[in-house]
């Protein structure tokens, strides 16, 4: 069995918060602009930063400086955002049609790259269109990319956990594990409970497969399947063998989040969540009510979000709040309700092996990491695994050269 | 506020639900929901029955009426949430009429913030069904004949989760614009992957959406006084 001495071989790649696409084919939004006359500029983009944000836009620049041919220039500001169909007029908010016709501005309707550029010749070909602002990415504030070599051997290290955790003899499940890298504590490791309560059993199988030695050099083809990862087949749960405990929604992530969570319990009794501690709350539909503590963890729900309360000044934690500046470790690319589960949860950086082409939400079918309007945001890595590594057998499935071969329970785009 | 979308529902209404209301049977309630529904509804009517009430008269087609009260239902489980200082969401799980199933937000409780109000429904009727040793099949069976009424939109993990179990239709008040998983970020009730034996469901939204936010107000407002006021429509209809 290989160690990770051989971690050159192991690569951790940045599944970035977009679809990667050539510089100069980035996909555009539609928003409404106008001159404005320099002398009102500061007035009217203090108006419409108050009034229409560019939230989702925030690389975006709300002015445009152009350098007209007879040497003058030319000012012009974003309105706000403009519908697919030029015909939309109707989407402009009332303020800024109040503004629109108190400044008698003529608006037109012009191109804007959605996403902020990653690289520097996507920033050139963006403002083209209209400028917007780059940020190389920082390395190794969220861990973006630039892991060292003690930090690589962790992260191989805790994938290959998880990778233990997630086969078996015949079978594959997805498995989590929940790792704190400020101290290298695995705060929860499991896999999934679609269909048993522990890790992978299926009696029905290994009778006729107990030859199937995942890493067996047999000569005889493995069937491994791939069927039973939750996560890759979440809607498949009724067709599966199981034993008595199942529950078709026992992802492993979401079992790893409740073991957290239980953790958490255990380790730090005595109720609710100490941080945005509020005194006098008096909910109005309160019956006056036990002696339970007046607090209301603002930050629990994410939901708190409807209403825009948030101004990102949360106090101090005295204790990890949720899985605050956790990592997990997942075999496969998270479902959406997993990849979800994990935004509510807090988690910070996300790693996995397996992309998941039929329900994968970190960039094969939804990217949440991109989803801008979501409350958190993690990172999220691909590990690449070496040849000659721990899952030797599924890699003979794929390493005879043969696509043919490949069992037709194997995801089509899975490459290892 | 917008109004409510009633020719919406009521286009979108399923047969079977047509069906049961014809009969005009009471509701039966769930275990779980009479509590709430004899302490606070009781005593203090919410201000729920106002709009209650128009809708009947503007509508007064009963397949409507039996939306709204099983919403109403849902309400009075977001209410307990909000009295256990839960951000108040609450649901219901309708088959063949009845109510089955509730469930309320307990992230707070649970430090776990996956136990949404659609996640303890959902695992109540689990264990039901497991006790009564349903098999997975009929398990998956009784999920297609369910109908969710949840106060508001359920979130991309909720709208997923609902995916993966096949259920029949959803039924929310007021949408999730930061969250959504039917419509307002992704449409989860819609794309499922077919191959792989995903369905959709239908999903209609704008139920008693007023009540819904104002306990999100109420909720909010209480909890943090000084907070800003939002500078645009927290909450935007579907
Ligand atoms: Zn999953
Ligand atoms: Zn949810």
């Amino acid at each position: 069995m290989n160690n990770c001495e051989d971690q050159e071989s192991w690569e951790i790649v940045h599944i970035p918060d977009k679809p990667p696409f050539p510089p100069h084919q980035q996909p555009t939004v539609n928003v409404y602009a106008a001159v404005i006359d320099p002398k009102h500029a500061n007035t009217l983009i203090r108006k419409l930063n108050q009034i229409l944000p560019l939230e989702n836009l925030r690389h975006v620049k709300r002015v445009r400086k152009q350098h007209l041919d007879e040497g003058s220039t030319q000012l012009s500001v974003i309105l706000c955002l403009a519908g697919e169909n030029n015909s939309q007029v109707d989407i402009i908010p009332q303020e800024v049609v109040g503004l629109i016709d108190s400044h008698q501005l003529d608006t037109f309707i012009t191109k804007v790259c959605r996403y902020a550029p990653l690289s520097k010749e996507e920033w050139v070909e963006q403002c083209k269109l209209w400028p917007t602002s780059f940020h190389p990415p920082t390395y190794n504030i969220s861990g973006i990319t630039g892991f060292s070599q003690e930090e690589s051997q962790l992260v191989c290290k805790f994938m290959k956990l998880a990778l233990d955790l997630a086969k078996s003899k015949w079978q594959m499940v997805n498995a989590a594990v929940i790792v704190d890298p400020s101290t290298n504590e695995v705060i929860a490791r499991t896999c999934d409970q679609v269909y048993s309560c522990s890790c992978p059993i299926n009696h029905e199988v290994t009778k006729n497969h107990d030859n199937m030695l995942l890493n067996s050099s047999a000569t005889e083809e493995p069937k491994l399947s791939f069927d039973g990862v939750s996560c890759l087949n979440p809607w498949g749960w009724s067709n599966q063998k199981s034993c008595d405990s199942w529950h078709p929604l026992r992802h492993a992530a979401i079992v790893a989040i409740e073991d957290s969570a239980a953790r958490d319990r255990n380790l730090f009794p005595g109720g609710q969540h100490d941080l945005a501690e509020i005194d006098h709350v008096e909910p109005a539909l309160t019956s006056p009510s036990p002696k339970k503590q007046k607090t209301i963890s603002m930050d629990v729900n994410d939901l708190e979000e409807l209403n825009s309360h948030t101004n990102g000044c949360h106090p101090e934690l005295s204790r990890p709040y949720l899985c605050t500046g956790y990592d997990i470790y997942l075999v496969w690319e998270p479902c959406a309700m997993c990849a979800m589960a994990l935004v509510h949860q807090r988690i910070k950086r996300i790693f996995y092996a397996y992309p998941n082409p039929t329900a994968g939400a970190l960039g094969s079918v939804h990217r949440l990491q991109g989803e801008k309007s979501l409350n958190h945001h993690y990172a999220v890595f691909k590990v690449l695994l070496p040849r000659e590594s721990l899952n030797r057998g599924i890699m003979s499935l794929v390493s005879k050269g043969d696509h043919a071969k490949k069992p037709s329970n194997m995801p089509h785009g899975v490459s290892l | 506020m917008r109004p409510f979308l009633l020719p919406k529902v009521r286009n979108h209404l399923h047969p079977k639900s047509a069906t049961i209301s014809t009969q005009s049977r009471p509701l039966r309630l769930h275990p779980c929901l009479r509590r709430p529904l004899l302490s606070s509804a009781a005593t203090t009517p919410p201000p729920v029955l106002s709009t209650v009430f128009s809708l009947m008269a503007s509508c007064g087609d009963r397949e409507y009426l039996d939306v709204v009260a099983f919403m109403k239902l849902a309400l009075e489980q977001a209410k307990i949430a909000f009295d256990s200082l839960e951000v108040p969401v609450g649901c219901v799980i309708v088959m063949d009429g009845k109510v089955i199933s509730c469930g309320r937000n307990r992230t707070n409780e649970t430090r776990n913030a996956t136990r949404h109000a659609e996640m303890e429904a959902i695992d109540v009727l689990l264990d039901q069904w497991k006790k009564l040793k349903l098999s997975k099949a009929e398990v998956s069976e009784m999920f297609s004949k369910c109908y969710l009424y949840v106060t508001c939109e359920p979130c991309i993990m909720c709208a997923g989760a609902l995916s993966f179990l096949g259920i029949k239709e959803v039924y929310y008040g007021c949408a999730n614009d930061k969250f959504g998983g039917c419509g307002s970020i992704l449409s989860l009730h819609t794309m499922s992957c077919e191959e792989a034996g995903g369905k959709s469901y239908k999903c209609t939204g704008g139920i008693m959406a007023e009540e819904a936010v104002s306990l999100f107000r109420n909720f909010y407002e209480l909890g943090n006084p000084n907070a800003p006021k939002p500078h645009r429509q927290p909450v935007q209809q579907p």
